[in-house]
Parts: structure tokens; sequence; C-alpha cells
């Protein structure tokens, strides 16, 4: 296995290409053990091409004859070709295309990403790695531009080259640093993600968590978490009892209100794991005399999307279905709970993809909880919050949205000890569970998300909290996104920093239930992390 | 040979022109793309501009319609193209050889320009005295700077994709072959400078000449060569990666800043509108485009809730 890789490696070695050595892991200001890779079985290197490195993210089978293998080659230049077609790629061809074409390979986006930095500089994490095999099979083989080979280089294209491309497309968190720090404004991400669009839509492969899982329940059942409409609202009933009990504050969460003003679109992997934001949300917009409701439609009662991490069509689907519900609801406008891509995929994306009568204005839900917070509707606390807090920026609300300020604006209004990461805003670096990561765990990708993806975050964490790093100060990481808060809680787990370190997480809403004078003192219940 | 250097001259330009014109309409003619901009964005105003915020940060943004400051996107794109801040930034390494190459251009091109109107006005019958002079030395000190910065940046450009390993892996006989040409382009500027009593003479009289059609010979083996492959890169590069140079501004402004609502433009809502009549051949099985349903049909399907593809 080579450590050291060059471009055309890609298509000529054969079996796993390369591995990460833990002794090339950047080391941590905090105690915590890299977990050597697991040995893939016998049955995963037989059914899947396990050919990258210690992961199996795609799993893609296994070809087992030479025509399965030159069948695998000619899909993957069908859906190539289609990538470069206006009527099967108009959502990002103009993206695509100009970061196909005018990157300079200077390589001055490699240090902006913490998957390349953290493994000291492995090369299959540079950000063009990917991006310029991509580029050099595109030109040589579909482009096929005058003297591509001897221009580029010849990169053979078999099976191997595939596979390994699909399997690179995921070793990327989606963050764009990448594409920030470039001169020209070539987007190494956004070709990341096209892979693995190319791989969903055309071959059919993607992670089953995203997809099966993932995007194709939640248009069945209306929620990836396999919750129906009558569940959903049994547990948030549950929800709001056993808090009313608990706050003392009486409230009870709307449904299917119509006519409200606001229709709140949770994500609902926190009704599941993360009750106390669903009821924060609800106690914060009640005691605001909000007038607003959730909605019991197929699909309305869970923001997430994951289409936007590898499909564009399956992103539409459920795109529409949260429009729809709004626009059946008559509400003036959609505010996005505490889930980073949902803000993007809905506010952002969705805007050049819902037809105009579906436009229903949305927003998210940090401005509108400055605006409660500052307005003085609400008696706060902030000695409540009398411990060290600090602020993760969730990448698609922030380095992808711009919503920087709101946030910060209540921590320094609620939150006397806070203090930022850094860097932080719109250059804060990915959690580790960005672009669906948060909720694989399988084929090493859990251990990948301790050793690899969630370290740079934890070297950020220890850093904030230098001072106070002890047991004995409990302090808390505010992660306003549900994907960023699964990264964060496994980080924490699987390295006992909550009992080394006195680490607690949580999102932004449940600080500001902890600083209301009307709800019982304790909201933020440190020792049941 | 005169004839053959009048000839690059006139069909480098020619193409030159064409070819940006042509990939911008192309650029421009592209369906409407979706949003994915990122943050900062230049156009952004007053103190959110400070921070990277958007308009996003407001509650009810959509009450106003969203302008942006076109002074706000000038200012940081041109920060960006005179001083290429993001490369001083993210790789400092290489910004002190690749800003002498750029700026280098920059100087030349400031000098081509003026000797352009140079040459316009000898033709509209100004006559040599303090205004030639005063150009002609200007041209001169643009002239050598440049091609010093050209010299000095493509050897330094060149040295580091040669010995710096991360560059090395990624660079190709492409990127060798344009910054060779570029150094010999250097060169022999720097020749035709060091041995002609006067670089603007040289260049405003053949430029004369090529406005008023007269083949008179360029007066140095030098400068014809130089005139040769000048004009032959100007039909070149624009056609390559090097295309940055104009397509970076659809780049930003299009793409990276792209952060225009909808709603504000109906434009982009006709758009979407005959995007969503285009044809999906896509083949997953969770999709089926057979070339014939349109994406609106697509995304109005649910495969999962009705596997059969009735709604």
């Amino acid at each position: 296995m080579k450590s050291s890789l060059t471009l055309n490696d890609i298509s000529r070695a054969n079996g796993q290409l390369t591995t990460v050595e833990m002794i090339e892991l950047m080391d941590l200001p905090l105690d915590v053990a890299k977990m050597p890779w697991k040995p893939l079985s016998e049955e995963q290197q037989n059914t899947y091409c396990c050919l990258l490195d210690d992961l199996v993210v795609l799993q893609i089978p296994r070809p087992k004859t030479p025509v399965e293998e030159e069948e695998l080659v000619n899909k993957f230049l069908d859906g190539m070709r289609k990538l470069f077609s206006e009527q099967d790629n108009w959502t990002f061809l103009s993206m695509l295309e100009t970061s196909v074409n005018y990157c300079a390979q200077c390589n001055s986006c490699s240090e902006a990403c913490h998957l390349f930095e953290v493994t000291g500089g492995h090369e299959m994490y540079r950000p063009n790695f990917r991006s310029e095999i991509f580029r050099r099979i595109y030109k040589q083989y579909v482009k096929k531009e005058p003297f591509a080979k001897w221009r580029y280089g010849d990169l053979d294209l078999n099976w191997k080259t595939v596979a390994r491309l699909g399997e690179l497309a995921f070793r990327c968190n989606l963050c764009r640093r990448c594409a920030q720090t470039c001169p020209i404004g070539v987007d190494n991400g956004l070709i990341a993600r096209e892979i693995r669009k190319l791989f969903s839509q055309e071959l059919g492969i993607n992670p089953p968590e995203l997809h099966e899982k993932g995007s194709m329940l939640q248009l069945r059942t209306g929620s990836s978490t396999a919750m129906d409409s009558m569940v959903v609202r049994d547990n948030v009933e549950f929800i709001d009892e056993d808090f009313a009990d608990v706050t003392g504050y009486a409230f009870k969460t709307p449904w299917d209100v119509e006519g409200a003003d606001i229709l709140l679109v949770h994500n609902a992997g926190e009704i599941m794991a993360w009750p106390e934001n669903i009821a924060a949300f609800s106690i914060i917009f009640q005691a605001a005399g909000l007038s607003w409701t959730l909605s019991s439609a197929l699909a309305a009662y869970d923001g997430i999307n994951y289409g936007t991490f590898y499909d564009d069509v399956q992103f539409a689907r459920t795109a529409l279905l949260h429009a729809q519900a709004a626009k059946k609801l008559g509400v003036k406008k959609i505010v996005l709970g505490e889930c980073g891509h949902a803000h993007k995929a809905l506010t952002i994306i969705a805007d050049r993809v819902l037809p105009p009568e579906l436009d229903i204005p949305r927003e998210s839900c940090f401005p509108l909880l400055r605006d409660i917070v500052m307005s003085g509707k609400i008696a706060f606390d902030p000695s409540r919050n009398n411990f060290p807090v600090t602020l993760h920026d969730p990448c698609n609300a922030v380095r992808l949205m711009g919503i920087v300020k709101p946030q910060r604006d209540i921590m320094h209004h609620l939150c006397p000890q806070f203090r930022e990461m850094h860097p932080h805003g719109v250059n804060n670096y990915c959690c580790g569970g960005g672009s669906g990561f948060a909720i694989m765990s399988r084929n090493n990708i859990e251990i990948w998300r301790n050793n690899i993806s969630g370290r740079k975050k934890m070297a950020q964490i220890a850093d904030a909290f230098a001072d106070c790093l002890g047991p004995e100060t409990k302090k808390y990481i505010c992660a306003p996104c549900s994907n960023c808060k699964g990264q964060i809680r496994e980080l924490i787990a699987h390295n006992g920093l909550l009992e080394k370190n006195s680490l607690h997480y949580g999102g932004i809403v449940e600080l500001i239930v902890n600083a209301m004078v009307d709800v019982n003192p304790g909201y933020i219940k440190w020792e049941e992390e | 040979m005169v004839t053959f250097v009048y000839l690059v001259a006139y069909l480098g330009t020619v193409a030159c022109a064409a070819i940006i014109v042509l990939n911008v309409i192309k650029y421009l003619k592209k369906p409407q793309h979706v949003r994915w901009e990122l943050y900062p964005v230049g156009h952004e105003q007053g103190h959110r501009a400070s921070y990277g915020g958007s308009y996003l940060e407001e509650v009810d943004w959509w009450k106003q319609k969203q302008t942006g400051s076109f002074f706000g996107g000038l200012k940081a794109l041109l920060i960006e193209v005179l001083f290429l801040h993001a490369t001083f930034e993210h790789n400092k390494k290489l910004w002190g050889r690749t800003y002498p190459f750029h700026f280098g251009l920059y100087m030349l091109f400031g000098g081509f320009f003026l000797t352009i109107f140079a040459a316009l006005a000898q033709l509209m019958g100004v006559v040599p005295g303090a205004f030639f002079t005063t150009v002609g030395n200007l041209v001169q000190v643009l002239s050598l700077v440049g091609f010093l910065g050209v010299i000095g940046g493509t050897c330094g450009l060149i040295h580091r994709r040669l010995n710096q390993e991360d560059l090395r892996k990624y660079s190709t006989r492409d990127h060798y072959f344009n910054l060779g040409a570029f150094l010999l382009l250097g060169l022999l500027g720097g020749v035709t400078w060091l041995g002609s009593p006067s670089f603007f003479e040289l260049g405003r009289n053949f430029i004369a000449n090529m406005l008023s059609f007269k083949f008179v010979d360029p007066g140095s083996a030098s400068f014809s060569l130089y005139l040769i492959l000048g004009f032959a890169l100007a039909a070149y590069v624009p056609a390559t990666h090097m295309g940055h140079f104009y397509m970076k501004y659809f780049m930003y402004h299009d793409i990276r800043w792209g952060d225009q609502p909808s709603q504000d433009s109906a434009t982009i809502q006709g758009k979407i509108g005959r995007m969503l009549n285009y044809r999906v051949s896509w083949s997953a099985p969770h999709i089926k485009g057979d070339g014939e349903k349109t994406w609106a049909e697509v995304a109005t399907t649910n495969p999962s809730a009705n596997p059969d593809g009735k709604n």
C-alpha cells in the first residue's frame, strides 16, 4: 500500500491502494487514543470494491467478470456525459464546467482541508486529488480534447479507477472550505458531490444511510427516522408533557394549524435523540407569543433532505414535499430548526428549484431566536448559563448561507463565559460529520469520524477551553445543527471526554431556555450526556 | 516573413476576441443553475461585509429587495485580481512566484494599451513631441518591469513545479509548455528592449502599420519573433485553463457570490420554469429517466411511496 500517491495509482494499483497510518495523525491536547482500523472481512472484500483505503462507504458491488468490469466503466462514462449535459444537469452544469476547465493546479486549497491537515498531508485527502482524476477522465474519455494524453498525462480508465473515484467522493465532508480559498473560484467540494451524484443517479449506487434508509424512507414514511405522522405526533405530545413537568412551564406544541404565521420544520432526529431541543423551541415560541405550527404532512415534520449530499432528484422530491405542506397550511413562512443542511437545502438550493407558486418564504431559526431574545418579551437570567460555552458553526448555515451573527448575539447576551473557536464564522471547520457521515457507523466509518474527520474540531474545542480543560469545570459546546451534534456526541462518547474533560454538547435553544426566568433552573442536564 | 508577422497579429487578435466572446456567450446561455454561493460574498453591504454575513441574518429578509453593493463587489474583485489576495492568504510561497508573473503581465498589458493609444494618435496626425515622449517613457518602464516580472515569475513557477512534490505531481506538459512560452515571450521582449533605442517606437510603429494595413518590417528579428509569439499566445490563452482571467468574473459574481433570490427576478423564475421541463435520462432505478420524462414529472413522482410510479 502506498502513502505517497500519484494520480495514476488510482488505476494501476492492485488491491487496497492506501491507508492512513496512526502515526501520521495530528496529535491533540486531549487524552484521545488513535483507533486502529479494523480489517475488512473477506466477505466484504468479495462483495464490494474495497480498493481505496480501510473504509467502504459507497459499497460498489465488485464486478465478477470482465464483462461486468466493462459495464461498470461504460455506465460511469454514460453518467459523466450526463453530468455535462444541459438537460440532465442544468442544476450544476455551470459550476461543474468552470471548476473542471479553469483550475490552475496551484493546490492553494490543500491546507484549507481539515482531512488533509490532520492526516499530515495524505495525498488522498488533497482536495485536488479526486478532482484532477475526474478532470483527466473527462478530458481524455468524454470531451476527447486534442492531445489530451500528451498534455495532461495518460490516465487509464478501468473498473478500479471508477471504483476508487467513487469511494474518493466520500473522503470529503463537502464543507467547501477548499472552494473558499481558491483564487479562481474552482470548487473541489462540488466535484466530489457531482461524482456522488453520478453514482447515485446513473448507477443507482449510494450509501444506504443516505438513500434507502434516508431519502427513500423519508419519501415513504415521512421521516428518515421511520416515524410516520401518528408516531411523530405521539412522541411530541409525550415530549410536551414530560418537559412541562420538568420545567414547570405549561406548553403545548401546535400541529397542523391552518393559517399560522410560521411552519417550524425540525430535523426529526431531534425528536428521537434530543427531545430537549424540540421542547425548547416550543417553550420559546409559546413564551414569545408566536403564531406557529408543526405539520404532520408527509416529510414536513422532518427537515432533512439527504439529496443535498448525493442526488438532485431526491433533493427536489423532498424539497417539494416541504413546500407543498407549507402551501397547504397557508402559513406565511417556513422556519428551519437547528439543522444546517436543512437550512441550505430549503432556503438556498430550493430557491431555484421550486416553481413560483410553491416559493413560500423560508428562513433560518437563528435570526428569529435572536430577535426573540433581544425583544424583552422573555425574562432571562444569564447567570444560569455561567459556565464556559463555545459555539460550533455548522458549515451549511454559516459558510454556505452567511448566517453568522445572530447566534453570536444570543451567546453574548445569555452566556457570560462565551468564547469563540478559532477560526470561526465563515472560516470555521467542519465537525467531521458533514455530508451525511454523522449518520454512518459501519465499515470503519465510525473510526474514520473519530480519527480523521472529527479531529480538527476536537482540536478547536480543546483550544477554546484551554483555560479550563479539566473535569472540574463543566463546559458546553453549542452545536446548533442535528448532524453536527450527532458527530460531537460520538467524539465525546468514543473518547470519554465527558469523564476526562467534562465536555457537554447541545443546541442553542437549550441555552436560551436554560436562562429563562419562568422555567425551573437546570434545563441543561449535565449528567445525561 | 514580414507579411507572416502581420498575418499572425491579425489572426491572433481576431481569435482572442472571438474565443472570449464565444466562451462568455456559451456561459451566459447555460441553463439557470441553482444557488451555490459561498460566504463572504463581495457585494454584501455594511457591517455584515466585515465578517461574511448575509441578508439571511434578518427575519423576513424577503420583504426587501436584495440588491447588494456594486462597489463592494468591484472592490473585492479588484483586490483579488490586482494583488492575487487569495493566493497571498493561502499559498504565500506560490504567491512570491506567481505575483511577479501576473504583475509583469499587467505591466505589459498596460504598456500595450498605451502603445495602441499612441499609435492611434500617430495615425491621427499628432506630431512627435512632449506627449509621445511622456507616453514613450512610461511604456519603456512598464515594458521593462513587465519583461522582468514575466521572466522572473515564470522561472520561479517552473522551478517550483519541478521541485515541489505537491505541485510536481499535478504539473503536466501543458503547464510547462505554457510557462515556457511566456518565458520565451519575456526573453524575446527583453532582448528587443535592450537591443533597440526605443521599444515604444517599435511597438507604436508596428501597431500604426497594422491598423493602416501597411506591412512594413517591424524592425528587428527578435521583435518579429516577440510579436508572433505574443499574438499566438493571445489566441491560445483564452481557450485554455488560463482563460480564468475573464471567466473569473462569472465564477465569482454568478456562482460564488450568486445570492440573488429568485423572488427578485422574473428572469430567473422564467428560466426555472423552462428548466423544469427539461428531459431527464438518468438511469438509476429511483429515477428511470427515459429521455422523455421532464424534471417536473420526475420530481413530483414518489418512487418510495408509489413504487409503480403512480401519484
